[in-house]
């Protein structure tokens, strides 16, 4: 071994070591912290999929098409390159290579050599997006780290280009053992390429570039090794396990047990999984959770990211403490809420799962909300103050109206619809479960007939549960009072099992979510479909007949996708074919399907104020407009109040029409 | 028979007075103000009560007057003070009380009296022996008489309590107990912004904004004020329009006198239509603007 | 320290009160009973004073066994004790003020605090009537409520304007919805409120006299209610009407 040798290793083992040492200070801090537990299953066919996916397919970056291929050709660079760096290390240290000559070693050094070219344009595109384009997502992001790390990644690829074409200007002379002296021209393109831009560098100065090149890239190894877990760009790291571990119920928030548990929801760093750590260190401040949040659109200081790094910087931190003083730790762990995270900030949350839906290394910022707001509800009693009058309506109604539960079936009188609280004993195939809004409210209640005069026009047998029908606890589980959630979901599923009912219809994508996917911890099994999917089905099979619309029909539909239905979901498909059963006068609005702005009122929002900024409706009622739709179809009551009260605010009453699915395909029955 | 009124509110004061004038001699008191701009109603005599008002001193002199005065019945406007004074007298007096009357006759000495209850879902009707009631407001137009009433100062014993201080209340000035034309709008109006849609028609027919109690007291689109119903005011317009107003039972209980009602809402079910002398079934903010253009 | 009797109304859910479509009259049977929203407003205010001062909240219900629901909100809140008084079923204030009167005199206090009204009936009569049958003097209708050594103090709000009173304690104070929010309780003191033992204390039953009731039931309507639902009649017909109340 010579002198380079031994520095090189004593080098590198001191990088491995502070690598190592740092994941070592954060994996501790996941397992020594007293966390809660996750919702885990193996699934391991899941687990591999949206591994291949989304880390080694980059799959969730497209969803910004530029970033996304710039990001993936990074990532993939980064692979190649870590192949390469071993061989070189080894090469350095041992004298001999570790890829022999031979066909992986050939692929190894050609994928290298074309990335370090792809890698360069990348650094410089990127820095091009951040501070010549600055693009809003970044904004607020954390400048230097970005910066450094950019340097680091653009050195890396520089020096290694600087010696190849060193080599194959035939210059290196006794220097060779770090690259492959003597390899192909057409195994190494880019340095090829670049031997007839670049001229010759006298021969005396070359022992000087060469090794300036030799040590920065070394030392650039090194200290990007450090530099690693220590900033954000532990997410290199830390994103794959995120991905492996994600849960796949992100969208129900965890069940709590009020028997044992005595504090509830999200206070400080002790409240969330060790899943979760994992969601704050992968977070690299992108920005395409906030850039794509309703909330934050719309002038709200709501930041799905800063909350994410806020608590991150928390755990950083406090997680420092906790090591040194393990004694107390109810000194060492504060409450995150009210500092850094605003209160306010939680209750503009609509819950539509934008954000996560966004998110490459799949973050779930909703749950982590919604357990915030537990914390407030069910801790402290704090709530908005129309939540309060939510709550109360919840409890003493069975809806978030504060009206007469006994009525709740009333608005079948004279449709001669099988009430199961008046008539127990009916036969019938399919429940429909109408939900509060379209139970109690006027213009939804309009939904809710439709939708009674298209099951009754195809023939299927079904019933309501008229006064026995209660607020699924959607509305109450959203805004964080679990407690009375709880209660609710037990008194329905109470209700389920003693009708014996397995077969469901609802025209309410809260309630859809809720019974489809929340009931099953509560210990009844559904089978619940949605009124578009249910609709669609009978149409497709030829049980009801839709009035095609006149080809000189100067009428115009879009659909505005409800997020329960659509992310929490994943049904874009059924809405649209109901649509294209009877018309082609169909036009997508900006932001559909997995993309698609919400109304503002998920997670509670309906029934809350919407003072700060401008409201989200009023925004998606602008996208309607600016196709000039005549007709904006919803598939869900949520949605409908939300664009009806901003179709009348905003003055387009004239020129445009907010119909639920069931309402176009009632009026076209044949 | 005689009746003793007493009302720290000028207007409650003379409708009170116009309403038992018929039925008896009636005998008024009042501070300063009420007593003073009641004084044509019809009274006997009108007694004017200076300085500090608080309940238990009221209740003491009243019940003073009353001995002196020989009285048959007390009557006293339902308002915050006049409910607090009707208590501690029916307990001093040992008499029979009925409160929030709005309607009473006379048998003998038994009266036979209304009132709302449940919240305005129905009309109690009770007989009774008693000696003291409290009077909703609004139970007559108030009509002035040729009789002036002699007025007579006296001071209000002491009261246990003391008056620190006094704070006007900051207040929008809405008068809409005496307005002629009222423009109430309801939850139905959709958003506050509505309100700037429905203004024109208020000034076209010279009248008051007013609203139900989700308008004025969970959504505050109005002042507290301004809100009509059973826990708001109770008013007589000669002409009520309700826009996009429901029509619940405690609304119902604060306009019911109202002489003419025109409702407009796009629910045709909508109990108001019930309550009202004309509707209009539709979509208000395509209505109102034609009525406007019309009006003018 | 401030001791507080803080008394709590129930009544029937007005919401779930329905009319009887042929005799017009209420159906209140079976209809189930809800705390009166201003109650829930004079415990907050009852127990923002035990937190402000320290001392003690005992809460009095009229009611019976099954009015435990509502005790157990107030315990929630942050009652120390509560009482329901049952066996008294009347609603004539006179009454109700006697019975509440009588246990009040039992119980040592500095503050009775009560809602000045409630929505059911809406007499207001029962604080005046405490306040003499009690001889302690009534503060009514408080917007705030301050104690300062052995005085109370409180911003009336009346109609025209707000004024700051004071009397030395025991008093009787009526509050207005306005005075505070009331809380939402945490969940760890509604199930400790669970737990908590209720006294309840049996009456024998109280007659009242003097009033008979004659009739109780909902008004007609004597309006003309001609509706139209097309614009082209109804609206020159409604612009005829404000033309005529407008002269």
């Amino acid at each position: 071994m010579n002198l380079v040798s031994v520095l090189v290793l004593a080098g590198i083992i001191i990088a491995v070591f502070a690598f190592f040492y740092k994941l070592y200070e954060i994996l501790w801090d996941a397992v020594k912290i007293p966390l809660k537990k996750p919702r885990m299953k193996l699934d391991l066919g899941r687990r591999i999929y949206i591994l291949i996916r989304n880390v080694f397919l980059q799959g969730k970056l497209f969803k910004d098409p530029f970033a996304g291929i710039m990001h993936a050709l990074m990532f993939w660079g980064f692979i190649v390159f870590g192949a390469y760096s071993i061989d070189f290390f080894y090469v350095t240290i041992f004298a001999h290579q570790l890829f022999s000559p031979g066909i992986l070693s050939d692929i190894i050094f050609f994928t290298v050599n074309i990335f370090a070219g792809i890698v360069i344009a990348d650094v410089i595109y990127a820095a091009v997006r951040r501070w010549g384009l600055k693009i809003k997502r970044y904004q607020g992001f954390n400048g230097f780290e970005a910066a450094f790390i950019l340097v680091l990644i653009g050195l890396l690829m520089f020096t290694y280009l600087v010696m190849s074409v060193l080599d194959m200007q035939g210059l290196l002379g006794g220097y060779t053992f770090v690259v492959r002296s003597g390899a192909p021209h057409y195994l190494e393109p880019i340095s090829y390429a670049l031997t007839y831009v670049i001229p010759k560098a006298p021969s005396s100065y070359v022992y000087y570039i060469f090794w300036s090149a030799f040590w920065i890239h070394a030392l650039d190894f090194m200290v990007f090794l450090i530099y690693i877990p220590r900033s954000k760009h532990l997410h290199l790291f830390a994103a794959p396990f995120n991905v492996l571990f994600s849960t796949g119920t992100q969208a129900t928030p965890l069940p709590i047990d009020f028997e044992k548990e005595t504090r509830f929801g999200a206070t400080d760093i002790r409240d969330f999984t060790w899943k979760d750590y994992f969601d704050f260190y992968s977070c690299t401040e992108c920005g395409r959770c906030t850039d794509n949040c309703p909330a934050n659109m719309t002038g709200k200081t709501l930041s799905p990211r800063d909350i994410i790094w806020d608590i991150r910087e928390t755990v950083m931190a406090q997680g420092k403490e906790y090591r040194k003083n393990r004694e107390n730790p109810d000194e060492v762990f504060k409450t995150v809420i009210g500092d850094p995270i605003l209160e306010k900030d939680l209750w503009s949350c609509t819950t539509c799962m934008a954000c996560v839906e966004q998110c490459p290394v799949m973050i779930d910022h909703v749950p982590k909300i919604i357990d915030m707001r537990r914390s407030l509800v069910l801790n402290q009693g704090k709530a908005p103050k129309e939540s309060l009058d939510l709550f109360r309506n919840i409890e003493s109604y069975a809806s978030p109206y504060a009206i007469d539960p006994s009525t709740r079936g009333d608005w079948a009188e004279n449709l001669d619809v099988v009430d199961l609280s008046k008539n127990p004993d009916a036969n019938y195939d399919v429940l429909y479960w109408v939900g509060c809004v379209a139970s109690y409210d006027r213009r939804n209640q309009d939904i809710a007939k439709s939708v009674t005069k298209i099951l009754k026009k195809a023939g299927v047998n079904f019933a309501i549960l008229g006064s026995m029908e209660k607020c699924t606890g959607d509305p109450a589980r959203r805004t964080g009072n679990e407690y009375l959630a709880d209660m609710m979901i037990r008194q329905n599923v109470e209700t389920f099992k003693e009708k014996k009912i397995h077969k469901v219809i609802t025209a309410c994508p809260h309630c859809f979510n809720s019974l489809k996917n929340e009931y099953k911890e509560y210990g009844v099994e559904l089978e619940v479909y949605h009124h578009s999917e249910y609709i669609n089905r009978l149409i497709s099979d030829k049980k009801i007949s839709v009035k095609a619309l006149t080809s000189d029909s100067s009428e115009k539909y879009t659909y505005h996708d409800s997020c329960y239905l659509g992310r929490y979901n994943k049904i874009y498909d059924a809405p649209r074919e109901i649509i294209g059963s009877f018309t082609e006068n169909f036009q997508e609005m900006e932001k559909n399907k997995s993309k698609a702005l919400c109304c503002g009122a998920g997670g509670g929002r309906l029934w809350m104020q919407e003072t700060e900024g401008t409201m989200v409706s009023h925004k998606r009622i602008e996208m309607a407009d600016k196709i000039n739709a005549s007709t904006v179809v919803t598939a869900c009551p949520y949605c409908m109040t939300m664009l009806d009260d901003a179709r009348k605010t905003t003055n387009r009453e004239d020129k445009m029409n907010i119909q639920d699915l069931s309402e176009v395909i009632a009026k076209r029955l044949e | 028979m005689k009746f003793l009124v007493f009302s720290e509110n000028a207007g409650s004061l003379s409708q009170m007075i116009t309403y038992l004038r018929e039925k008896g001699e009636v005998i008024g008191v009042g501070v300063e103000k009420s007593s003073s701009e009641a004084a044509n109603f019809g009274a006997l005599r009108m007694y004017s009560i200076k300085g500090d008002i608080l309940s238990d001193s009221i209740a003491k002199l009243l019940e003073e007057l009353f001995k002196k005065e020989g009285i048959d019945n007390i009557f006293l406007s339902s308002s915050i003070l006049g409910r607090e004074t009707a208590g501690i007298l029916s307990v001093s007096m040992g008499a029979g009380i009925v409160p929030e009357i709005n309607e009473i006759s006379f048998e003998g000495s038994k009266a036979r009296t209304k009132r709302f209850y449940l919240g305005g879902k129905t009309v109690l009707e009770e007989e009774s022996q008693a000696k003291i009631f409290t009077v909703s407001p609004g139970i007559s137009d108030a009509i002035k008489s040729d009789k002036n009433s002699e007025v007579i100062s006296l001071s209000a014993p002491v009261s246990k309590i003391k008056i620190l201080s006094r704070q006007p209340k900051k207040s929008e000035g809405s008068n809409i107990e005496n307005a002629k034309i009222i423009v109430c709008i309801g939850r139905g109006l959709g958003k506050k912004e509505g309100i700037e849609s429905v203004k024109p028609l208020v000034e076209a027919v010279h009248g008051e904004i007013a609203g139900s109690r989700p308008v004025c007291l969970d959504y505050q689109w109005l002042g507290e004020d301004r809100q009509i119903g059973l826990s708001g005011k109770k008013v007589r317009p000669a002409i009520y329009v309700g826009i996009g107003v429901s029509g619940q039972i405690q609304h119902i209980a604060g306009m019911r006198g109202s002489k003419i009602v025109i409702a407009i809402n796009k629910d045709k079910t909508a109990p108001i239509f019930e309550e009202s002398d004309y509707g209009l079934v539709g979509d208000l903010y395509q209505i109102i603007p034609k009525i406007v253009e019309k009006l003018s | 320290m401030v001791d507080v009797i803080v008394l709590i109304k129930q009544m029937p859910d007005l919401e779930q009160v329905k009319i009887d479509s042929n005799t017009r009259e209420p159906i209140v049977k079976n209809v189930p009973k809800t705390v009166e929203i201003l109650s829930e407003h004079a415990v907050e205010e009852a127990v923002r004073l035990k937190e402000k001062y320290k001392g003690k909240v005992t809460a009095i219900l009229l009611g019976n066994e099954q009015s435990s629901a509502i005790m157990k909100k107030a315990f929630a809140i942050g009652a120390d004790e509560g009482i329901i008084i049952d066996g008294y079923e009347e609603h004539n204030p006179a009454n109700t003020a006697r019975v509440l009167a009588s246990k009040i005199k039992e119980i040592k206090h500095d503050l009775v605090i009560l809602g000045n009204q409630s929505a059911d009936s809406i007499t207001g009569l029962i604080p005046g009537m405490l306040s003499a049958l009690l001889n302690e003097p009534l503060l009514g209708n408080a917007g705030k409520i301050e104690v300062t050594g052995t005085n109370v103090k409180v911003t009336r709000i009346l109609e025209e304007d707000n004024i700051e009173i004071e009397v030395p304690m025991p008093s009787i104070v009526s509050i207005s919805q306005e005075i505070n929010e009331p809380r939402l309780p945490p969940v760890m003191q509604i199930m400790a409120a669970g737990r908590k033992p209720i006294k309840t204390e049996k009456i024998a039953p109280v007659i009242s006299k003097g009033v008979t009731l004659v009739s109780n039931s909902a008004p007609r309507s004597e309006r003309k209610k001609l509706v139209f639902e097309d614009m082209d009649k109804g609206i020159p017909e409604v612009v005829k009407v404000l033309k005529e109340g407008m002269k």
